[in-house]
């Protein structure tokens, strides 16, 4: 006859003593009515006192802790290695965070008076023969960076070269009358062009400079002219400064200057800073994040020698 | 737990190893009881019991107030379930080594020559199936008859050990106690069928 497992319980807690008076009172009345339950407590009694009876098992060896491992001293090892450890990786986020702060910063500082002197060197190079007219322009401000050291080729760098980092561009639209083009080219074309930077082909239409850029199309006009480098003093009255979106900084299209050709309305890309510009940049920037790395990759092996030495000191006191 | 093992334990919490050792000498023999008849496996025993010492004296001092002895139960029994599930993922060892002779123990062929020996042949033959009947059981059945029947620990100091409430001990082992009988039963070891 099988009991519930409530009765099995109350019978089994009952050979414990782990019943209330009322509950063992209660189980007894059952036991004296039910002899079938009474042979379940006997024979429950009887698996108890069986596994009570089992020997006990010796065992092998001692497990006791080997003090030259687990002592105090070893304890004190650990507690230095791990303080080692954490002064250690106290450094080194230290010198990532230096090392990335300052790279940034660095960055920033290398970048304006390089800024100045390439511009300089560019201009005097590159577009001399539009220095006289960039020299006006510049007197009528709203000038974009390149075009300050332009107006002066023996290299004094003016301050507006830290206006490079804004990636400002200026769409320059040329002249509808034929008639002002002569003023915007003193020297001619080539010279111009020779600026070695690739021309793209975003605006070589007027149709596809207004779609791509349909801010400078609001603001200005497509007949207006939009520009940052003033070459002629005739165009500065309706310059107007256009941000372009980042994409097209990222396909280095950024200034559209008249391209010089004989049909007006023709629009051209140039980019605002050569490309030398940014080579020299980023040779910098590798140079300061070089030295840098070096200082990082001191501090590491300095971090590691020392948690070495305090692990050798620490042996060494066992 | 009394004053003296409050002591050592304090004393262990300081790293005191020969305190700490004094600890372990006084609970090995139940540490490894418990892994023996929770294995049925010497070898895997005496291992358990090593990392249960070395584990706890590692955590010591995260041991608040209470049983030490249930505390380092619970870390054994902890263990135990570590190695039984390591070998339901590969069933390779032997589980019956428990069943085994020492090798101090009498060989059989020489034991009927003295009553003696023949008494403690059928106590070791009925050791041996008891130990087989508590093989079969689930294991959190298993540990809380191991410690309640065979070690003698209190309901309380069984639902420290095992973290759980006293209900689920009571119902655990109940039916532990219900299966071994059953299983003892069987074969006829109950005291009153291997005696008439």
């Amino acid at each position: 006859m099988n009991f519930a497992d409530h009765e099995m319980e109350q019978l089994s807690a009952s050979l414990d003593g782990r019943l209330t008076p009322e509950e063992q009172a209660k189980l007894e009345a059952a036991l004296a009515a039910d002899p079938q339950l009474r042979a379940e407590q006997a024979e429950l009694q009887q698996t108890i006192s069986l596994l009570r009876d089992l020997p006990p098992l010796e065992p092998p060896r001692s497990f006791a802790l080997d003090p030259a491992v687990y002592g105090r001293r070893r304890r004190w090892g650990g507690m230095a290695l791990r303080w080692a450890s954490l002064v250690g990786m106290l450094v080194l986020v230290a010198a990532l965070s230096f090392n990335w702060v300052l790279g940034d910063s660095a960055s920033d500082l290398a970048q304006a008076p390089q800024a100045a002197s390439q511009s300089a060197d560019n201009a005097s190079s590159e577009m001399a023969p539009m220095a006289a007219t960039d020299a006006m322009s510049t007197a009528s401000g709203g000038m974009a960076a390149a075009s300050g050291p332009a107006a002066d080729p023996a290299g004094a760098a003016p301050p507006a070269a830290s206006t490079f980092p804004t990636q400002s561009f200026v769409l320059e639209q040329a002249a509808e009358a034929p008639t002002e083009a002569p003023a915007l080219e003193p020297t001619g074309e080539p010279a111009f062009e020779a600026t070695a930077t690739p021309q793209l082909a975003l605006a070589t239409n007027p149709e596809p400079l207004e779609t791509a850029l349909p801010e400078a199309a609001g603001d200005a006009g497509p007949s207006d002219s939009l520009r940052l480098q003033p070459d002629t003093e005739s165009y500065s009255d309706s310059a107007a400064y256009i941000q372009l979106p980042e994409d097209v900084y990222l396909n280095q299209a950024e200034v559209i200057t008249p391209s010089g050709s004989s049909s007006p309305g023709t629009h051209k890309l140039v980019p605002e800073q050569p490309d030398q510009f940014n080579t020299t940049l980023d040779a910098q920037a590798q140079a300061g994040g070089l030295a840098l790395g070096w200082i990082f990759l001191i501090i590491v092996v300095f971090s590691a020698l020392l948690a070495l030495g305090l692990w050798w000191m620490t042996r060494g006191l066992r | 737990m009394t004053e003296f093992e409050r002591e050592l334990v304090a004393a262990s919490k300081k790293g005191d190893i020969e305190s700490f050792n004094q600890l372990v000498r006084m609970y090995e023999g139940r540490v490894y009881t418990l892994a023996c008849r929770m294995l049925g496996d010497r070898d895997s025993a005496a291992d358990v019991t090593q990392e249960t010492f070395i584990s706890a004296y590692k955590a010591l001092r995260r041991f608040r107030d209470g049983s030490f002895s249930a505390w380092v139960l619970r870390i054994a029994t902890n263990a135990c379930y570590d190695v039984l599930r390591s070998r339901q993922r590969r069933p390779s060892t032997s589980l019956d080594q428990l069943t085994q002779p020492q090798d101090d123990a009498p060989p059989r062929e020489f034991a009927s020559a003295d009553p003696d020996l023949d008494s403690q042949m059928l106590m070791r033959e009925l050791g041996e199936q008891i130990q087989a009947g508590l093989m079969t059981l689930p294991p959190d059945q298993r540990v809380v008859l191991i410690m309640s029947d065979i070690q003698g620990y209190s309901y309380d100091e069984i639902a420290t050990a095992t973290d759980t409430q006293l209900g689920t001990v009571k119902s655990r082992l109940s039916r532990a106690r219900s299966k071994l009988r059953d299983y003892l039963k069987e074969r006829e070891l109950l005291p009153s069928q291997y005696r008439s």
